[in-house]
């Protein structure tokens, strides 16, 4: 956050002063082994789980990346409950949720088995308590720091008391969630990090109004809102593993960093917490299972 | 204490012994025109071969047997003045030099002064006087003290506006900026781009890059001592210019003629000016200015007693509208005394205060807002002593009590009424120092200057002393396992250091010396700060019992040759220092109001290697100076690299400019920079891979700093025009400067990153990457500015 205001700063100066640009240049990047991903971000939602298991590939290689197949996934709960994930024979790996049967329980610990290719991969995690969401409310704006005017929306929580509570919030507009990096939302708490030990608070305003769309260039130029009347809004919050959190910091920070101009930050690995019990090959990704809070609106 | 007496004694019997009939000529040196005392100007005994420099303050001394001496006073640029002098007693000569004027410059007397470079016992120092500095082109023809040291050899930045500068391997904290002894800690405005002392109050800039004398202490890699003007004590005069990004006034006058005078001087930007037009309706409310005033004054008592108190105070504006503020600066107030006890023993005792601070705040409303500042500062006392023991011998002694008081960040976040103090605890430390060196010609050829300094930092409380566990895996973040409350003035940690300082130089012949150093220096305060370029909000703290004080030892060998008359000078000279303790960071970590800020850092070492050259022409209408430097510097951190060296962030093997100065007559002059720098190295990710949709990047392989971007050149030129004076009393004289930079517009890399598509990704479509080049200034910059004095 602190970032993105220098950013900002930075930004307007140079764009009036010198004329700062960015080229897209070609270079050649050097080759790493492909690893294995694995994609488990579960939540007791009554729908369909899925596992998604894929190998990492050259970072320009602009497709999708090669499914792992044949696998056999499983999550097994503290209190001996077994679920297992059908191989689609695409890459995903499917729990059927329904109504009556969701996956996970506050405070449980489930660990995650996955056996590819004669290796055994495992990851544990546990489900962490999430906060109702209070209220969606809209507010129309003439301006927001360069933005268009427009209904802007906001939703109000508050931080689960007791230290180290971590949420993920994920906003849809009209059922499309929203999934720029940029509009990545995580919550430490009521704040951005753990250092500062904001808790029990009703989210801090940045975090309450990151559920406004980030605009695309060509949506900047057209003053095009965050919202309209009839637009449907849906929030969640997931709460998430300290762990998770530690990974979704570092990635967005990671995916965004050519942003922060001349204060970028050294490339880092994100880290994941998902490991190979038979041997000492890295597995990227992240297990996590969360509990869901939500709530919808629509704007009048 | 007890070392320093020791040696003293060993020292003043060997002084006093020889003194019997020998005499003092002693005093102070000045400009005639605005009475400025000159910094380094010669006093040369032509008839024994001895001469000696005037300090900091003008001042010189000499002591030799008693007769009759024709002394000859000399300083760069200025007509050297001759003097019979009867030595029959102790003897004040104060003296004033007049510029040199025009037509004297094709009849050059060889002065003393010209041949300093090869003469004096100083390596790996640059002077820059002012009037080089205005001569550079610069961006927006604004002059710049930063920027141009950045043309010297061994000094580089890691990339355009990033602020301060990097000497020989070190980063940018590691240099000690003083103005007027102060300490500066923030020397850029407006990020990089411009630097915080204002050309116009500026007397004086000289780097120490090594061989730093014991006199000098806290920073690892250089110091950069700037001087103020004292303010002209002859006449009233004013300065001032208007540019595209500042305008200037200062004002300089005598309070008592020759006695007492004054400076002060003040610049303000207009960038909220100019940018106004730019900025669409809903900016309307922004804020963009920075400014800065600096302040001197000076009273001369007596011969034997001299008082300075000057000032700065600076500051950076952004605000938008009422959503969100910031700004920051620094102030300093410096009081001194220069006091003589005799005609060789004098003193200075310098009393400072210096702070850099910054706020922040978002929110319009009480209910819901962000409010955070943070600042270092600290109080100095340095009692300084010069004693001329003979011509032989120059004895310098002195110490230093430094108390620092962090304020990491005090925040206090409020959200729906809800407040939470999410403040840091202050930390408290005092650096105290003792040194004694002393600079003696040992053979006609041969003079040294060794010394030592003892440095002691104690970090105290009242605040909270942490305990953290090992990391499991190095390079990763630990956890504190115990707190310990410490109570106020009690000590946490200290640290005591010896610092042994060695210069020599063996003069080979007339034109020609070669000069080695070895010096240890020790800093025991670091900035926090992981990115590419540094923020303002990055924060200083001191060592603790889990940071312990950076190291470093440095060796340097050089050969320093002039040629036809010293209208060339020559150095080139060698270097390899070895670094410890670095402070390096964690993958991710969380270096703002964060306490546990010491489990995100590492500890590393690094060395730094190089070659480096520089060649001057210093008489005639074409002048200027090319500088090149090879050099390398790496990093070796636990936990970064797969444990092995890599280059640092601001590494680059080549750097070459060329600096030209070209008077064509008595209203045109021209000046020409060129510069190239090898890329600097940055770590690109090898791999790809998916997580709910989002594209993260991964290096697979480990490895840090493994990529160079490409090759940074550019060049600058400069025209100016001169005022005509219409008559001798012709009050006002006006000049032009035109400047372009970047002529053949280049867009330099600063650096390259990699993203994905920018756009909202399409759900059914693999994500787009691309490789970035961004470059800070991308086209050429022209510029005009008026600058005039009035006397």
């Amino acid at each position: 956050m602190m970032k993105d205001w220098i950013k900002y700063i930075v930004v307007i100066f140079l764009g009036s002063y010198l004329v700062a640009c960015e080229d897209v240049i070609d270079i050649d990047t050097d080759n790493a082994d492909a690893l294995l991903t694995v994609d488990a971000w579960l939540n007791n939602l009554p729908e369909d789980q899925v596992i998604r298991l894929t190998r990492s590939q050259p970072y320009f290689q602009n497709e999708f990346s090669p499914a792992v197949v044949g696998a056999s996934v499983s999550i097994a709960s503290q209190s001996g409950e077994l679920f297992v994930f059908e191989d689609q024979g695409d890459g995903n790996y499917i729990w059927e949720g329904s109504g009556d049967s969701t996956l996970g329980q506050i405070g449980s610990q489930y660990t995650l088995t996955i056996d590819v290719d004669g290796r055994q991969i495992s990851s544990v995690t546990s489900m962490q308590p999430v906060p109702a969401i209070d209220s969606i409310v809209q507010e129309f704006r003439e301006d927001e720091l360069g933005g268009p005017d427009g209904i802007y929306a906001q939703f109000y929580a508050r931080d689960i008391p007791g230290l180290g509570n971590n949420y993920w919030i994920k906003t849809f507009k009209n059922g499309l969630y929203l999934n720029k990096p940029e509009e990545i939302n995580i919550a430490y708490d009521g704040g951005f990090t753990a250092g500062a030990e904001i808790d029990g608070i009703i989210f801090i305003p940045p975090i309450r109004e990151a559920v406004n769309p980030i605009p695309d260039s060509a949506e900047a130029e057209n003053d095009v809102p965050p919202y309209e009347v009839g637009d449907q809004i849906r929030v969640e919050i997931h709460s998430i593993s300290p762990e998770a959190f530690l990974f979704l910091e570092s990635a967005r920070n990671q995916i965004l960093n050519g942003s922060n101009t001349i204060f970028a930050s050294p490339i880092a690995n994100s880290p994941g917490n998902v490991y190979s019990v038979s041997d000492d090959q890295e597995v990227l990704g992240v297990f996590c299972v969360s509990a869901v809070s939500s709530l919808e609106k629509q704007v009048e | 204490m007890k070392i320093l007496k020791l040696l003293l004694l060993t020292l003043i019997p060997c002084a006093t012994l020889s003194a019997q009939d020998r005499y003092t000529l002693s005093g102070y040196i000045k400009d005639a025109e605005n009475g400025e005392t000159l910094i380094g100007a010669t006093v040369y005994l032509s008839s024994v071969d001895k001469g000696v420099t005037s300090n900091e303050y003008g001042f010189y001394s000499i002591s030799v047997e008693s007769g009759t001496y024709e002394v000859e006073f000399g300083y760069l640029g200025y007509q050297s003045a001759r003097e019979t002098v009867v030595l029959d007693q102790n003897r004040t000569l104060n003296i004033e030099l007049g510029i040199e004027a025009e037509e004297l410059t094709e009849v050059v007397v060889v002065s003393e002064a010209e041949d300093q470079n090869v003469r004096e016992i100083e390596m790996s120092v640059n002077k820059m006087d002012i009037q080089t500095i205005k001569s550079i082109p610069n961006l927006l023809g604004e002059v710049e003290v930063i920027r141009s040291l950045q043309l010297l050899p061994g000094v580089s930045t890691v990339g355009e506006g990033a602020s301060g500068f990097n000497v020989r391997g070190g980063s940018i904290d590691q240099n000690l900026i003083l103005l007027d002894e102060a300490p500066v800690f923030n020397s850029s405005h407006l990020f990089g781009f411009f630097s915080v002392f204002n050309p116009d109050a500026i007397k004086d800039v000289k780097l120490y890059k090594g061989g730093i004398p014991s006199r000098y202490g806290g920073r690892l890699a250089s110091i950069l001592d700037v001087r103020m003007k004292e303010g002209n004590s002859k006449q009233f005069s004013a300065d001032g210019g208007v540019g595209f990004i500042f305008s200037r006034l200062s004002i300089e006058a005598p309070i008592v003629k020759d006695k007492a005078s004054f400076i002060v001087a003040g610049r303000r930007s207009y960038a909220d000016v100019l940018a106004k037009p730019f900025l669409s309706g809903n900016l309307d409310g922004s804020v963009l200015n920075f400014y800065d005033l600096t302040l001197k004054t000076n009273y001369n008592i007596n011969d034997n007693n001299r008082i300075y108190l000057s000032g700065y105070f600076g500051r950076d504006n952004f605000g938008f509208g009422d959503a969100a503020g910031f700004n920051w600066g620094n102030s300093t107030g410096t009081f001194r005394w220069n006091h003589l006890f005799n005609d060789r023993l004098f003193s200075n005792l310098t009393v400072y205060f210096s702070d850099y601070d910054y706020e922040l705040s978002f929110g319009d409303d009480a209910t819901n807002k962000f409010d955070w500042n943070a600042n270092i500062e600290n109080y100095s006392v340095k009692p300084e002593f010069t004693y001329f023991i003979n011509p032989q011998n120059i004895v310098r002694f002195g110490g230093q009590a430094i108390v620092y008081t962090f304020e990491p960040g005090n925040a206090i976040g409020v959200s729906e009424g809800e407040a939470r103090d999410v403040s840091l605890a202050n930390k408290y430390a005092i650096e105290s120092a003792a040194y004694i060196e002393n600079e003696q010609n040992i053979t006609e050829r041969l003079k040294v200057n060794y010394g030592i300094r003892l440095s002691h930092f104690n970090y105290m409380g009242k605040g909270n002393a942490y305990t953290f566990e090992d990391a499991e895996v190095p390079g990763e973040r630990r956890v504190p396992i115990d707190i310990r409350p410490v109570g106020q003035w009690e000590s946490i940690q200290t640290y005591f250091n010896f610092e042994p300082r060695l210069s020599a130089k063996y003069q080979l012949n007339n034109t020609s010396s070669i000069k080695t150093s070895y010096n240890r220096t020790t800093q025991y305060i670091h900035l926090i700060s992981n990115t590419t370029a540094s923020t303002p909000v990055d924060v200083w703290t001191p060592s603790t019992n889990n940071i312990k004080p950076q190291l470093a030892d440095q060796v340097a060998l050089g050969y320093f040759r002039n040629f036809s008359d010293n209208a060339y000078e020559f150095s080139t000279e060698v270097y390899y220092k070895k670094m410890r303790n670095l402070v390096d960071y964690i993958d991710g970590a969380d270096l703002l109001l964060n306490e546990f800020i010491e489990g995100d850092l590492l500890e590393g070492e690094g060395r730094a290697y190089g070659a480096e050259f520089l060649l001057k022409k210093n008489k005639g209408d074409f002048t200027g100076f090319a500088s090149y430097t090879l050099a390398r510097t790496e990093r070796l951190v636990e936990g970064i690299n797969n444990n092995e060296w890599y280059p640092s962030r601001f590494d680059q093997k080549h750097s070459f400019s060329l600096t030209t100065f070209y008077e064509l007559n008595e209203r045109w002059s021209f000046g020409g920079t060129f510069v190239f720098n090898s890329g600097t190295p940055t770590t690109f990710a090898t791999s790809r891979y998916e997580q709910q949709g989002y594209l993260v990047p991964h290096n697979g392989l480990d490895v840090r700093n493994n990529v160079r971007i490409p090759s940074y050149h550019r060049l600058d030129l400069s025209a100016t025009l001169k005022g005509r004076k219409k008559s001798e009393d012709d009050r006002w004289v006006g000049d032009w400067v035109f400047s372009i930079y970047n002529v053949y517009n280049r867009r330099n890399p600063f650096s390259i990153f990699f993203r994905q598509d920018a756009d909202r990704p399409a759900i059914d479509q693999p994500i787009t990457t691309e490789a970035i080049q961004l470059s800070v200034v991308g086209s050429f910059i022209p510029s005009i500015s008026y600058n005039f004095k009035f006397r």
